[in-house]
């Protein structure tokens, strides 16, 4: 199940590809093309190691001997500008890499420490850019004098499709800005309402987008640095949600927050684990929720545990929400003992997984609402909806619906404000 | 056999303790005794057993304690100095009676059993020991004079059965020694707390004190069986008419004088007086027994919990119901609501007391449970519903005559009986001002009521109370309360779902203070959780914090004092002072109000939508809006009556008023005099609807009175 999630507010039955907020004037979507390191076409006294935080869980590294060398091939779809960036992890202060294309050296680039080995980052090297004809072309990463890298993942695309790279500056982002309101038509518009959102955060490009209804934003797409900015604006919202594909680019996560409360929600339709994104996996191989078809279980961390694990979360990025940290800290003030709550469930919508991170509820240990309602999975916030124990412990309530078709209808209890988002079959490029 | 066996070892401790002629006498007695081995043997008529048990379950609660009393060997020590190693006596007297039950009665599993004749022999020596000039407490640490009528009364109750049923087992001279010592003792009592005593209470303070009374009542009827005294039976009969007159309408006793019952009294006064008609056949005692009939289906909750918040302040408890007491009714009267009560309690106590039961348990058909109900109780005179596992209770009783005054008005519970009978409780909501910062609030800062004036409504769904009051020292001991110059101000709504009320203080005069803190005691056993927008969650119940000019919060554990449980915790709000850190005392001005206004329900009810103050003038109140329910509460403080405008939507409110001059019966059960009928129809103001004008309402609030203001 291949997943381009659209927002359209409830009242609103027109389905408009989110490619537009981005996307070139003529609305087709701008070129990204994605190669995994470890997919090189030749290389030179590089390792190919196992990390959970990265892509599909590889990476290229051990190449800190100078003339140590990795080339990786581009099918370019259509002629015009080219960008590029990388995903890459560093522990080492910085390391330096020649860059060079088809032969030719574009230039020598830094990569700045990103403050260890699993922690990756992105930026778009600073190159002007490249003018460059359909078809393949080679990338080739040169160690001349420098020290160990690991290369996750580079991409060349479209300047108008920024991966990641820095803040926009306030000329990129008005332009960038204009460009989405001039492309977009006015139904789009309003679709595409950014509402709150900070624009300029914004800035990784890609499938992003945002919708505010009243107290409630759903966001998808985004890069995992500025999920934490949308985080720390939560108090701004009574529900945050966050839809982001698994890792390998199967099944769809979902993450809910309250500020208070996480929901980690994953969805696949094959039979077989979910794999989950990278920062929910431990690099030790602890696995934290699976969601495994026909497994259900709970697991209760002890609040010490609890916060070891919330550091190490936090280490691993769990930038998904920046959740832990928001979490933590009120429940310490107010002595509420933190639990992990896991269900599982068969659908027609499919499998689906749910972790509930939250307090606990006096005594009450708190349960994930995971039902059924016909052929639609329906995910609450907690088994017994109880409104004034979710005021007093600072919880929204969410209603979650997953139909068989794709379809997803989040709703804010507190407020009543709905946001659907429909699935556009067979759009969706690959990604990461 | 045994009885020489115990007379030797009593014979052993005389002479440890240098009583020579009491050792004397009694090794002359064992020769006797074996001398006339035969003679007396053949006097011997012992009870058969009797195997049937018919479901009685306090005759299995005694037979399974009683192996276990029969092998306690504790030995009193005679003499002064044995006297003196003796803390208290508190207890014994019950104890003898359940070994007297266990020794004698023919379902008792240890029916003859040597080893309880020696139990009980021991106990009754040892009250002969100890007892001087007829008291058993003199130079005790902490003298109770109701140790000597707890202990006392059960004593000679066990005197009686062995006199009955084992006499020839008991030497002749332990005999006269038991009987003289016992007689010392009731006359004692006659003289220090008899009718005389009660002859000098003074008019406005009469005597009323029915857990007492109904143990003099019951010794003086089992002294005139001994000792045939006609004396004790003109005071027995005296007391016979005191618990008549303690009855109060919805069948509770007072605690002393007009105060409001302490539940767990209730239960000597029903066991005592029924055993007083066992004894007696007094058919009065039975009228007054049929009449309290329904205290206990009132009370017992159907999680088998009581609440404590309308007990007088320095007796609020943690007593879960007790069935035995409503056993007996039940039993007695054939009486199905108590037997729902009784099983409402879930469990027969553990005290010695559930002997008194044995005899009244019959297996009748209970009443059905009930659920949902609100009524005014003329016991507390205040609401008092149960909704499910919830349920709260106010009281508006004041004491003619003074009297220690209340630390709250109102309180609520869970209790729950699919879980513990009590999953939590707020017992007291009360404002203080304090003389030092910190310390036992009973003794560094002042609350008690005195002078109130109240008012009290129950509608249909929901109940209301205002109050005004003075601010008093307790004066324990029974003198009258001196008045500080500082008053409260309360008003409360109560409904199924939730409590709210505002409480005030504010000084009378330019004065000092080490500062003003508004306290809510919830019970028991848990700890506070604090949650979002000044909430704080105590088991089952959430209270929250609506409103205040108070500057701080704590959570605290409450210290042990005469009024306070200590398996509580504690709300404190700290006004700005005790906050400032700086050096008390501090000034307060004549009429500086400090205020709280505060929310409590349990936590399946939504919270409300709306609480807000209101404070205009001599109007004191809150703005309350609930699922479906608009509400003004309008407090007039004044002794005049007063005009209050408000907003409101509609073309109406409908306006709720307390019974004005009305004296008579306020239910069917006081009508009934007892008789149940279920619910029982109260006179109740109707309401009355008041038209909406130009978006505002006119109402007039009645002297020291107030109105609830309702828009559905």
């Amino acid at each position: 199940m291949k997943h381009l999630l659209t927002a359209i507010a409830i009242t609103t039955v027109l389905l408009v590809p989110c490619w537009a907020m981005v996307g070139a004037d003529d609305g087709a979507p701008p070129p990204v093309v994605r190669v995994e390191a470890e997919d090189y076409a030749d290389m030179h006294g590089i390792r190919v190691i196992e990390r959970a935080e990265a892509s599909r869980g590889l990476t290229v590294s051990y190449w800190e001997d100078p003339g140590s060398w990795l080339d990786l091939e581009f099918d370019l779809p259509v002629a015009g500008e080219y960008l590029i960036s990388i995903r890459y992890a560093l522990n080492w202060p910085d390391t330096d890499r020649v860059v060079l294309l088809d032969g030719e050296e574009l230039g020598e680039i830094e990569l700045q420490t990103t403050g260890s080995w699993g922690d990756f980052d992105k930026i778009t090297l600073p190159f002007e850019p490249l003018e460059l004809p359909a078809g393949k072309v080679t990338l080739r990463f040169l160690n001349r004098d420098s020290r160990g890298l690991s290369l996750d993942r580079v991409a060349m695309h479209h300047p108008d499709a920024p991966l990641a790279d820095h803040p926009l500056s306030s000329e990129e982002r008005e332009k960038l800005h204009r460009r989405v309101t001039e492309t977009v038509g006015p139904y789009a518009r309003r679709v595409l309402d950014y509402g709150e959102v900070e624009f300029h955060a914004i800035h990784a490009g890609g499938p992003a987008w945002a919708k505010v209804s009243g107290h409630l934003l759903v966001a998808g797409g985004l890069p995992e640095e500025d999920r934490g900015t949308l985080m720390r604006r939560r108090t701004e919202y009574h529900q945050v949600a966050l839809l982001d594909g698994g890792a390998g680019g199967s099944g769809l996560l979902i993450a809910i927050t309250d500020g208070t409360s996480l929901h980690l929600v994953a969805l696949a339709d094959e039979a077989s684990a979910i794999p989950l994104p990278a920062p929910v996996l431990g690099a030790d191989g602890i696995r934290i929720v699976t969601a495994r078809a026909g497994e259900s279980g709970d697991l209760h961390l002890p609040a010490g545990e609890w916060q070891e694990r919330t550091e190490y979360l936090k280490a691993r990025g769990l930038h998904i929400t920046a959740a832990p940290m928001m979490l933590a800290r009120p429940w310490d003030e107010r002595g509420l003992e933190p639990r992990l709550a896991l269900e599982t469930t068969d659908t027609d919508a499919g499998h689906v997984g749910v972790a509930r991170f939250s307090p606990r509820w006096g005594t009450e240990e708190p349960r994930v609402g995971l039902m059924t309602d016909g052929a639609y999975c329906v995910v609450q916030e907690t088994t017994v909806r109880n409104p004034t124990l979710a005021a007093f412990y600072d919880e929204g309530m969410f209603d979650l619906r997953l139909a068989p078709n794709g379809e997803i209808a989040f709703k804010d209890v507190r407020s009543g404000e709905t946001v659907v988002l429909r699935e556009e079959r067979g759009s969706r490029p690959e990604t990461r | 056999m045994a009885a020489l066996q115990w007379a030797l070892q009593d014979a052993e401790l005389a002479i440890e303790a240098g009583l020579g002629r009491e050792a004397h006498a009694t090794l002359s007695d064992v020769l006797d005794y074996c001398e006339r081995a035969e003679e007396i043997l053949a006097q011997v008529e012992l009870r058969p057993a009797d195997p049937t048990r018919d479901g009685n379950p306090y005759v299995a609660q005694l037979n399974d304690e009683m192996e276990g009393r029969a092998q306690e060997t504790r030995l009193y020590p005679k003499g002064f100095e044995g006297y003196l190693e003796l803390e208290s006596f508190r207890g014994g007297g019950t104890n003898a009676q359940v070994l007297a039950w266990g020794l004698l009665d023919p379902r008792s599993d240890l029916q003859h059993d040597p080893r309880l004749l020696q139990r009980v022999f021991t106990h009754l020596q040892a009250m002969t020991d100890h007892q001087l000039g007829g008291s058993i407490t003199p130079h005790r640490a902490s003298r109770d004079w109701n140790i000597d009528r707890f202990e006392l009364t059960p004593t000679l109750e066990t005197l009686l059965q062995i006199n009955e049923h084992r006499q020839w087992t008991v030497l002749p001279s332990k005999r006269t020694a038991w009987r003289d010592a016992m007689r010392e003792m009731v006359q004692y009592q006659y003289d220090t707390y008899g009718f005389r005593w009660y002859e000098h209470s003074p008019p406005e303070r009469p005597h009323l004190y029915p857990n007492m009374d109904v143990h003099y009542l019951l010794l003086m009827e089992l002294a005139y069986h001994i000792y045939g005294d006609q004396r004790y039976a003109v005071e027995r009969d005296r007391f016979v008419a005191l618990m008549d007159e303690g009855l109060l309408p919805m069948g509770a006793w007072t605690y002393t004088r007009m105060q409001n019952e302490v539940y767990v009294y209730h239960y000597y006064n029903t066991l005592l007086l029924a055993r007083y008609y066992e004894l007696s056949g007094d058919e009065r005692a039975r009228d007054i027994l049929h009449r309290s009939r329904p205290y206990y289906p009132l009370v017992h909750t159907p999680g088998g919990f009581v609440e404590h918040s309308t007990d007088v302040s320095w007796k609020h408890n943690w007593h879960p119901a007790m069935a035995s007491g409503a056993e007996t009714k039940a039993g007695m009267f054939n009486c199905d609501e108590n037997k729902r009560a009784a099983l409402n309690a879930r469990r027969h106590e553990t005290g010695l007391i559930a002997v008194r039961a044995v005899s009244w348990w019959k297996d009748i058909e209970p009443a059905p449970v009930r659920d949902n109900w609100l009524i005014y109780d003329s016991n507390t005179m205040g609401p008092r519903g149960q909704f499910g596992s919830f349920s709260f209770a106010g009281t508006s009783r004041v004491t003619p005559g003074g009297g220690i005054g209340r630390d709250t008005f109102v309180g609520c519970m869970i209790s729950d009986p699919d879980g513990d009978p009590l999953d939590a409780a707020l017992q007291i909501a009360t404002i203080e001002y304090r003389l030092r910062p910190d310390g036992p609030h009973w003794q560094n800062a002042r609350y008690h009521s005195g002078s109130e004036r109240h008012s009290v409504m129950v509608a249909d769904e929901f109940a209301s109370q205002a109050v005004r009051y003075r601010i008093t020292r307790p004066a324990w001991g029974g003198s009258p309360n001196p008045e500080m110059p500082w008053e409260g101000l309360q008003q409360w709504y109560l409904s199924r779902n939730r409590l709210v009320g505002m409480l005030t203080i504010r000084p009378l005069e330019d004065t000092e203070a080490a500062g003003v803190q508004g306290r809510m005691n919830f019970g028991r056993d848990r700890e506070f959780e604090v949650g979002a927008d000044d909430m704080f969650r105590y088991g089952g119940l959430i209270a929250r914090i609506h409103d205040s000019n108070l500057a701080g919060i704590e959570t605290a554990e409450t210290e042990e004092d005469p009024g306070l449980s200590p398996r509580s915790r504690e709300l404190r709000l700290m006004d700005e002072r005790m906050m400032s850190g700086e050096e008390p005392p501090w000034e307060y001005g004549k009429g500086e109000e400090n205020f709280y206004v505060v929310e409590v329900l349990p936590y399946w009810s939504e919270l409300a939508a709306t609480v807000e103050p209101i404070r205009e003038g001599s109007v004191r109140g809150f703005l309350l809006e609930e699922e479906d329910r608009h509400v003004m509460l309008l407090h007039n403080e004044e002794t005049e009556d007063t005009v209050y405008r408000g907003p409101a939507a509609g073309a109406s409110v409908t306006v709720y008023s307390p019974p004005t001059d009305y004296d008579g019966p306020r239910s069917q059960f006081e009508i009934l005099n007892g008789e149940f009928a279920w619910p029982p129809e109260e006179i109740r103001e109707a309401p009355a609807e008041v038209a909406v004008r130009d978006g505002e309402f006119e109402v007039t609030i009645p002297a020291e009175s107030h109105v609830l203001v309702v828009t559905d």
